[in-house]
């Protein structure tokens, strides 16, 4: 029964072949295998290195990210929204928008616009939806005076 | 035991590939974490830093050095500038090496608790990305590229921002 598995399997004697040939035959397909096998889990790693280890996000997780955007100026964070799915969630977070307009608003030298400006966010991102609104006008506002 | 025998206590740091670093108390409190260790006495002569390695670990106690060396900001208010921009100086030197490495360092700071260390890695993430294209912060960062925004996703973004991309 086994001897006919072995040749549907395609690797059984033929009537030519002794049984030794037979045998190194089939350790030398088992060695192929395992080689692939390990070649396999080797690039696997060496892919999960080189992919995935520099990403900060993967890496360090959305504190870490938070404060390294927290460092950039407005347009990079806009810019930074697009790196990927998750950074796009990091970058458009409130957290750093928040902080971001006023700082930057304080830099083109209108700190009162900034300070209302920033409290009308607070008061708006409380009662939702029209947040939108009050970041774009934000942005407005930087346009104009870029 | 004095006073000046205690402040020059040895402390010893044993990183991921075995390497040993025999360093002053003074500056092992630079860490957060090793001195909530100490001052909870859990701390041996030896402390095991099992996912560090002995490249990212010596250059964590060179910057721990210079800072434990350096005069504190809330000691008191006559520093003189000279110091502050030594540290400056000395911080912008660090920092000038490869991204692989100061991830490693930020791992590493972020397990040791070194608040200035963090906070100096994610500012040089920062500039590296500062002002460059998504495409580009893709190459500098290696990010997955299975995670990317849909194209609708993708132009949505880019018509909120357009600001951005003039």
């Amino acid at each position: 029964m086994k001897k006919q598995k072995i040749v549907e399997d395609g690797y059984g004697p033929s009537e030519d072949e002794d049984d030794d040939y037979y045998n190194y035959k089939k350790v030398g397909v088992l060695k192929d295998v395992t080689k692939k096998r390990k070649m396999i889990k080797k690039t696997s790693l060496e892919y999960k290195k080189e992919e995935y280890l520099q990403d900060p996000l993967v890496v360090f997780g959305w504190d870490i990210m938070l404060k390294i955007l927290n460092h950039l100026d407005a347009r990079s964070v806009a810019l930074s929204l697009m790196v990927s799915r998750g950074w796009h969630g990091v970058a458009s977070s409130d957290a750093i928008w928040s902080k971001k307009l006023a700082v930057d608003l304080e830099g083109f030298g209108i700190f009162v616009a900034a300070q209302i400006i920033r409290t009308c966010y607070w008061y708006l991102a409380s009662s939702c939806p029209t947040r939108l609104w009050v970041r774009s006008l934000g942005f407005h506002v930087l346009y104009i005076d870029q | 035991m004095s006073t000046s025998s205690s402040s020059s206590k040895k402390i010893v740091l044993k990183s991921a590939d075995n390497e040993t670093f025999e360093i002053d108390e003074i500056v092992a409190l630079e860490s957060q974490a090793i001195k909530n260790m100490i001052e909870d006495e859990c701390a041996d002569n030896v402390i095991p830093l099992g996912n560090i390695d002995s490249k990212t670990l010596s250059k964590i106690i060179e910057y721990c050095k210079k800072h434990a060396e350096s005069p504190k900001k809330d000691d008191n208010a006559d520093i003189d500038e000279k110091a502050v921009e030594d540290l400056k100086s000395f911080d912008a030197e660090f920092a000038k090496v490869d991204m692989p490495l100061i991830q490693d360092i930020l791992m590493a700071a972020n397990f040791l608790n070194i608040d200035n260390l963090i906070g100096l890695m994610c500012r040089t993430i920062a500039d590296r990305i500062k002002g460059k294209t998504p495409e580009e912060i893709r190459k500098i960062l290696n990010i997955n590229k299975n995670d990317l925004l849909s194209p609708e996703q993708e132009a949505k973004a880019r018509e909120e921002n357009s600001w951005a991309f003039d």
